[in-house]
């Protein structure tokens, strides 16, 4: 499992489209999207310091 | 005698409402699942609310070979593009989060490796009363003893440490018991739309996505509770 930097790369502003998209169940989710989690084949490690998804 | 059923159904029905059942999505190789899970339980404890947690299979790459040859970083540096350099440093911001909740990950050791048949040992340990020991020992193993996922004599060992018959997981695993299981998990998590893990939901009502910190699942925890007791 990889571990990429939470970075203003083409893979971050992809997850956070994804995570705006996701999920479709039918229950409230709650919490700070900018935390570590695992997706795909990769995960995103929280910020350092100021978020970087800029979009 | 009604009236000794009736208190027995009031019983039972307010042990139903104490305990929040919590379905829980994540993979074995997956960092922030294990780091995720030290959270919740310290969101647990915060909240002082009884759970019922199950574990469903989600696999993060399932198309991962059985043996990967490659060490962790120099995977990253060929799945991302980036320097060994910089993987390292990735691999150590992880190791350091990792390290605040009081887990060690070692990715000097890690094997990666396909985590389908954990997944089914989670299934039989779940059947056999034993799933969150499982997951436990399962994710310990993995990151910081170096075993490997995929084999079934590594994982019938492990079993046999949590109390399972080592011999009846290796016969289990050689059959491909419970990938039936394993798919139905799956489904059900691209149904809900999950496409990250640690996934945790709460009651079929509320969810956290991510590792979150210990007070949001207190929080979510103690709200689904006292929604409970209002609907009792």
């Amino acid at each position: 499992m990889t571990t990429p930097e939470r970075a203003a790369t083409e893979q971050t502003d992809q997850t956070a489209t994804t995570r705006q998209d996701a999920p479709a169940a039918p229950f409230l989710v709650v919490g700070d999207p900018d935390v570590g989690i695992c997706e795909g084949d990769f995960c995103l490690l929280p910020p350092l310091a100021q978020p970087a998804e800029t979009g | 005698m009604a009236a000794a059923r009736n208190n027995h159904l009031m019983r039972k029905k307010e042990a139903m409402s104490d305990t929040i059942k919590v379905d829980i999505w994540s993979d074995i190789a997956c960092p922030f699942c294990y780091i995720g899970r030290r959270k919740f339980e310290a969101g647990v404890l915060a909240a002082g609310v009884a759970v019922e947690v199950e574990y469903h299979s989600f696999e993060l790459a399932p198309d991962t070979p059985d043996e990967v040859p490659e060490s962790h970083a120099e995977h990253l540096t060929h799945r991302m593009g980036v320097s060994l350099e910089q993987a390292r440093g990735m691999e150590a911001r992880t190791i350091r989060a990792a390290r605040e909740v009081g887990l060690d990950i070692d990715y000097e050791i890690l094997q990666q490796s396909n985590t389908r048949k954990a997944h089914q040992l989670l299934h039989y340990a779940k059947v056999h009363g034993r799933q969150a020991a499982m997951k436990e020992r399962l994710m310990i193993a993995y990151f910081t003893e170096g075993r490997n996922m995929a084999r079934i004599s590594d994982l019938a060992a492990l079993a046999a440490q949590v109390g399972l018959d080592r011999d009846d997981v290796a016969r289990s695993l050689e059959a491909g018991e419970y990938l039936d299981e394993v798919a139905a998990d799956k489904q059900q998590a691209a149904a809900y739309g999950i496409r990250g893990v640690p996934f945790f939901v709460l009651e079929s009502k509320y969810a956290v996505s991510g590792a979150q910190d210990p007070a949001t699942f207190a929080d979510v925890l103690k709200k689904a509770h006292a929604e409970n007791a209002t609907a009792a």
